[in-house]
């Protein structure tokens, strides 16, 4: 029923025009589609979006667009184009996103040459581990090149449990790494539920952090009046 | 209240429109007391700020392209310059940095908070928020790169939730 439900979402949404929507910095756009991100891998952005990153030089949110109708669409959705930085970029995340779904695929093949995939959002492509030790590495890098050239990013590493004998360590290392897991989980609830404790015995009345929102909606509602004698005085220094 | 209304209010009142003085005051009087009055600390300063503010209107009144940012620039530079007279710049800051960390551990205070904010984090914060101002137009006023601008609103940002939610630095 829920995926039902988020299907229909999805198509209304995208069925929706655009171009009624308006929003005041990049941040709500990119919350606006990434809201939109369901669970079957499909990319929530349109076709003129390359990716969204923070560009630390400037302290930005940066989106790569495709073309000058993708910078137009983009300057006028937001309404404070002061809010983001604007650069080019030559594909789709859409585009790359299908890219990175097809070599996932291929990771989760046993044995695999693939050992890791992403998307670098500022670099406009894909990177994917390749395991150099693979046999026939190569060839299935060279025939990635030719299909999608410089869309991929490889970067060459060296086989993780490649051998019989690797394997077998690392299955019996596995109980191990297990308990190591299971310490850090119990660290992190002892950490959080700490936080909780401390968080209530300071904050009185509620027990909840504050969020960004809610801070600035609060700051917004937090005015101070004047006394009536101010328009007096004015009324009195200008004689209107 | 829109910019073109401002501008039209402005022009009425260059004009020597009395009744749109008064109009401009009843409608702008509670966003630019608040961002006065945040940066003086002190009510009688921040009135004695707000007349001066609009007596300056009635006596020459500008036709900004902006009105909305230059009204809150205006406000922001006389109380800035009511500080200076006082002798009293850093007065805020000092009266208020580490003692106001206890009192906020009773409610929240968003006073306390604002208050362990640096002057122009502060600045930003009032100007963005009471003011309405666009990053941008801020960042005219304080005479700061846009992006210093937004890092520092995040940060001053940040540093409230901090106080309020008990995680004093």
């Amino acid at each position: 029923m829920k995926r039902i439900v988020v299907l229909l979402l999805t198509v209304v949404l995208f069925a929706m025009p655009l171009a009624a929507a308006e929003f005041e910095t990049g941040w709500d756009l990119k919350a606006y589609w990434d809201e939109q991100e369901d669970e079957y891998n499909v990319s929530p952005y349109p076709d003129y979006i390359g990716g969204f990153w923070i560009d630390n030089k400037v302290g930005l949110l940066t989106v790569g667009v495709i073309g000058d109708e993708g910078e137009a669409e983009v300057l006028r959705l937001v309404e404070d184009d002061g809010s983001i930085q604007i650069v080019r970029q030559k594909y789709s995340y859409t585009e790359l996103m299908s890219i990175r779904n097809m070599l996932e695929d291929v990771m989760r093949a046993s044995p695999s040459p693939v050992l890791g995939v992403g998307i670098d959002q500022s670099e406009n492509y894909v990177t994917v581990a390749i395991d150099v030790a693979f046999e026939g590495a190569f060839e299935f890098v060279r025939d990635l090149k030719k299909a999608y050239g410089d869309r991929i990013y490889y970067e060459p590493t060296v086989g993780i449990w490649y051998t019989a004998e690797q394997s077998k360590r690392a299955a019996e290392a596995v109980p191990f790494a297990v308990w190591v897991m299971l310490v850090c989980v119990l660290l992190g609830v002892t950490a959080l539920l700490l936080r909780r404790r401390r968080l209530a015995a300071t904050t009185a009345g509620t027990t909840m952090a504050i969020t960004s929102r809610q801070l600035e909606s609060a700051l917004r509602e937090d005015t101070v009046e004047p006394s009536g004698e101010v328009w007096e005085k004015i009324r009195r220094s200008t004689g209107c | 209240m829109y910019d073109r209304e401002l501008n039209e209010l402005l022009c009425r009142i260059a004009a020597g429109d009395g009744a749109a003085l008064e109009t401009l005051y009843r409608e702008m009087k509670t966003p630019l007391f608040t961002v006065i009055y945040r940066i003086v600390g002190e009510r009688t300063l921040a009135e004695d700020t707000l007349q001066e503010l609009f007596v300056q209107l009635w006596r020459s009144c500008p036709a900004p392209q902006k009105p909305r940012a230059y009204l809150f620039a205006m406000a922001r530079n006389l109380a800035i310059d009511a500080l200076r007279e006082k002798g009293d710049v850093d007065a805020f800051d000092e009266a208020s940095e580490p003692a106001a960390a206890e009192d906020a551990v009773e409610k929240l205070d968003l006073d306390a908070a604002l208050a362990r904010l640096t002057s122009e984090e502060r600045q930003i914060v009032l100007l963005h928020i009471h003011g309405g101002l666009r990053f941008r137009e801020v960042a005219a006023i304080v005479k700061e790169p846009l992006g210093t601008v937004l890092w520092r609103y995040r940060r001053a940002l940040g540093q409230m939730r901090d106080y309020l939610n008990g995680g004093m630095k």
